[in-house]
């Protein structure tokens, strides 16, 4: 989409009709408004805000009051703002946005060979085209942008990031369907007459409300423990970095007593790990162990005695009586006294059975004694781990302590103690945050095996009426649907967070000298300035500027590979034109050049809103080719100049006014300017 | 049309399935948000939105029953 023209009509400082007409130009894309400080830069970007979507920045001052004053006095009550644009198809349609004392009209039409047809749900067509939630990247306040960085400035990437892919409409959506599904569970309730559902139904209910309450707090946990962890990095850093010898000396010290405890606290955990499966492994030898020397004692003495297992072998002794020959080849009959004498023989034959069963249980008792000199081995060690471990750690807390008050006594030293105190309370904080970020998993993780066990008794329930039948099958349906919205919001903004970072990147090659590179904290969405040790570069004004505008640039570019996406759920991205006002605020020279070179280059269409210190030197040389047409903000005032000084631009090498005494009416003026007159 | 063309060709396609709904629950979760759309950006009653999607999933599993 590009913008083609622009009419303002008595709105703000543009008394009577001004218009300017933009640059569609391919090659030449920037329309280059000249405007110094107070013309009108501000109230200009915000007529474009107004006539689309109704809206004003934050800095627009007095934003209820529109029309202009001195066609105020005049008595005239109407102002308005139209705009023609293009879209990507060629389409042309013009936006009119009108007010006057009997209230406001907004329409649009499509233009086809000057005839004009009225579109249908003026604003829901807008919105198809660039969405209200992402104009405010399209059409940029440059002045008023804060940090996109640091603790004010992480909600404002989070946001940003999705207003760009649509979150706010699909959360909506979420929050409606949950509404609705509450709706039908209760009903459901309602439904049951016997009331034993009733129950399990509000069970459901109040698992789920849990599960999402908590799971909102870890978020949240997950955030702050982000922060507190980037607030100590900084901290550390400061610390590290000290003026004073000595400070520095304890900090690195501290810091290397901190490192040699977290191993050792690793590895208590680990001896501790050991130890649980010590137990598991050997419980068997370890109670077994006086068993089985007293078992084995029994085995050998029998088998000395012969009695376990028996000398000769019952089916040998069955085999000869059934034969009725003796293994000397003599004959025995049942009845004889050598037949009784052998039958008799029968009552302490060992069975083969029972043979085997013995040999079994001497293996394994024997494995059991042969085990314990293993136990004892991995047993004393692990003991012997446990205990340096732990006198370790209590070693290594006192020196932290004794190092912790040595940098506190540093009185003379009060930017130390105010940080080390910062250094506590973050500390404290993060452990906190820590524990109860635990106890919410904790939470979830049995309100989720509640629920599954509440929602399997449901399933199993047939005693549902025809209308609780309803219910529940509604209620599943939401749900299903539910699951999807959550896992589409999900995976969109993990799929986001890598290629925002990767644009990011990509812009600040362009636009920086150091050798320095963005990180997002995907807990905060914060993104950082890092150098190549991966330290955080504390930012100055420019450089946190640079970084918001290679934000910027990198949403606008998402924005338009999204354009093609069906949109099923989440909202289409938009080309559309990049009209910014002031963006090079506290940027040194050369960064403003290279951003003015890469900025015409990222989008279709520009549009800059400059004052002289903005775009004198380093912008000009840089964006001059690229320029389709120019155009000067002019101040005309009904005063007399007298002794006040003539403001001038230059442009190519021509002078023209900025201001101009001695006018008709005061207000501010659109003209022509530079080799497009 | 060039194989480069074809295969930009196929691409938009393959896209364009990709962007289809996958069943009568995705189907539902893109009609709730252009609902909400409407309602959200002022062409449609605020007050009707919650009605329009109750309809909705009435119909849906009404459908999916018969």
């Amino acid at each position: 989409m590009k913008f083609r023209k622009i009419e303002l009509k008595n709105f703000r400082q543009f008394y009577g009709d001004q218009s300017i007409t933009f640059s569609t130009s391919k090659t030449k894309n920037i329309t280059l408004i000249h405007a110094e400080n107070g013309t009108g830069k501000t109230a200009f970007l915000n007529a474009i805000l107004w006539c689309l979507y109704e809206i004003t920045t934050s800095n627009f001052k007095d934003p209820k009051t529109l029309l202009n004053k001195i066609a105020q006095k005049e008595n005239v009550k109407s102002y308005g703002v139209s705009i023609e644009f293009e879209d990507d198809k060629g389409k042309v349609y013009l936006v009119q946005r009108a007010a006057d004392a009997t209230g406001q009209v907004f329409r649009v039409f499509e233009v086809i060979n000057d005839s004009y047809t009225e579109v249908d749900k003026p604003n829901s067509f807008i919105n198809s085209v660039i969405p209200k939630d992402m104009a405010k990247y399209f059409f940029f306040q440059g002045e008023g942008i804060g940090k996109m960085s640091g603790s004010k400035g992480d909600s404002v990437v989070k946001t940003a990031v999705r207003e760009i892919l649509g979150f706010t409409i699909a959360e909506l959506a979420l929050k409606d369907l949950q509404d609705i599904k509450r709706a039908y569970q209760k009903s459901f309730s309602n439904a049951d007459k016997s009331g034993l559902l009733a129950k399990l139904q509000n069970d459901i209910i109040l698992l789920e409300t849990s599960i999402q309450r908590n799971k909102e707090q870890l978020d949240k946990f997950a955030k702050s423990i982000a922060l507190y962890n980037e607030k100590l990095e900084l901290i550390e850093d400061k610390l590290s970095n000290s003026d004073s010898a000595v400070i520095k000396q304890i900090h690195n010290q501290r810091k290397s007593t901190e490192t040699q405890l977290l191993r050792e606290q690793n590895l208590l955990a680990s001896a501790q790990r050991e130890k649980r499966s010590l137990v598991a492994e050997f419980a068997t030898t370890v109670f077994g162990f006086e068993l089985s020397g007293l078992a084995l004692d029994f085995i050998d003495e029998a088998e000395y005695k012969g009695t376990v297992p028996a000398p000769y072998n019952e089916q040998l002794v069955t085999d000869i009586l059934k034969s009725s020959t003796c293994i000397c080849g003599s004959d025995i009959k049942p009845g004889t006294e050598a037949f009784n004498r052998i039958q008799d023989m029968l009552k302490q034959a060992a069975d083969p059975m029972l043979e085997n069963r013995i040999r079994k249980a001497r293996s394994q008792l024997t494995s059991i004694k042969n085990d314990s000199a293993k136990a004892k081995s991995r047993f004393s060690n692990n003991i012997k781990a446990l205990a340096d471990t732990e006198a370790a750690i209590s070693k290594l807390k006192n020196d932290l302590d004794e190092l912790n008050i040595k940098i506190k006594g540093a009185e003379s030293l009060d930017d130390i103690q105010g940080l080390e105190n910062e250094r506590n309370r973050a500390k404290n904080n993060l452990i906190q945050d820590e524990r109860a970020s635990e106890r919410a998993k904790i939470s979830i993780e049995n309100d989720e095996k509640n629920l599954t066990i509440k929602k399997n008794e449901l399933g199993r329930l047939d005693t549902f009426s025809a209308e609780m039948k309803k219910y529940q099958v509604l209620v599943d349906f939401s749900e299903k649907v539910e699951n999807i919205l959550r896992s589409t919001l999900m995976e969109s903004e993990k799929d986001v967070e890598l290629r925002i970072i990767e644009k990011v990147n990509k812009y600040l090659q362009q636009f920086v000298r150091q050798d320095y590179r963005a990180k997002l904290n995907p807990a905060t969405f914060d993104i950082r300035l890092v150098d190549k040790n991966d330290h955080i570069v504390p930012e100055s004004d420019g450089q946190a500027l640079l970084l918001s505008l290679t934000f910027i640039s990198s949403l606008i570019e998402l924005s338009r590979e999204r354009k093609n996406a069906q949109g099923q759920i989440l909202t289409p991205g938009a080309i559309a034109p990049f009209v910014v006002d002031a963006p090079f605020g506290d940027l040194d020279n050369k960064y403003k050049g290279h951003v003015a070179k890469a900025i015409p280059d990222s989008v279709e269409q520009v549009i800059f809103l400059l004052s002289s210190s903005h775009w004198e030197g380093a912008v000009e040389n840089n964006i001059r080719d690229k320029v389709g047409v120019e155009y000067n903000m002019v101040l005309e005032e009904t005063s007399e100049a007298k002794d006040k000084t003539h403001d001038f631009i230059k442009v190519l090498d021509q002078e023209y006014e900025t201001v101009r005494y001695g006018s008709s009416v005061d207000r501010t003026v659109l003209e022509k300017v530079g080799s497009y007159v | 049309m060039t194989s480069i063309d074809k295969l930009k060709q196929q691409l938009l396609d393959a896209a364009k399935e990709a962007d289809k709904p996958q069943d009568e629950y995705h189907e539902m979760a893109r009609k709730l948000v252009n609902i909400e759309r409407q309602s959200f950006y002022g062409d449609e009653s605020e007050r009707n939105r919650l009605k329009k999607i109750r309809e909705a999933i009435d119909l849906a599993v009404k459908r999916g029953e018969t």
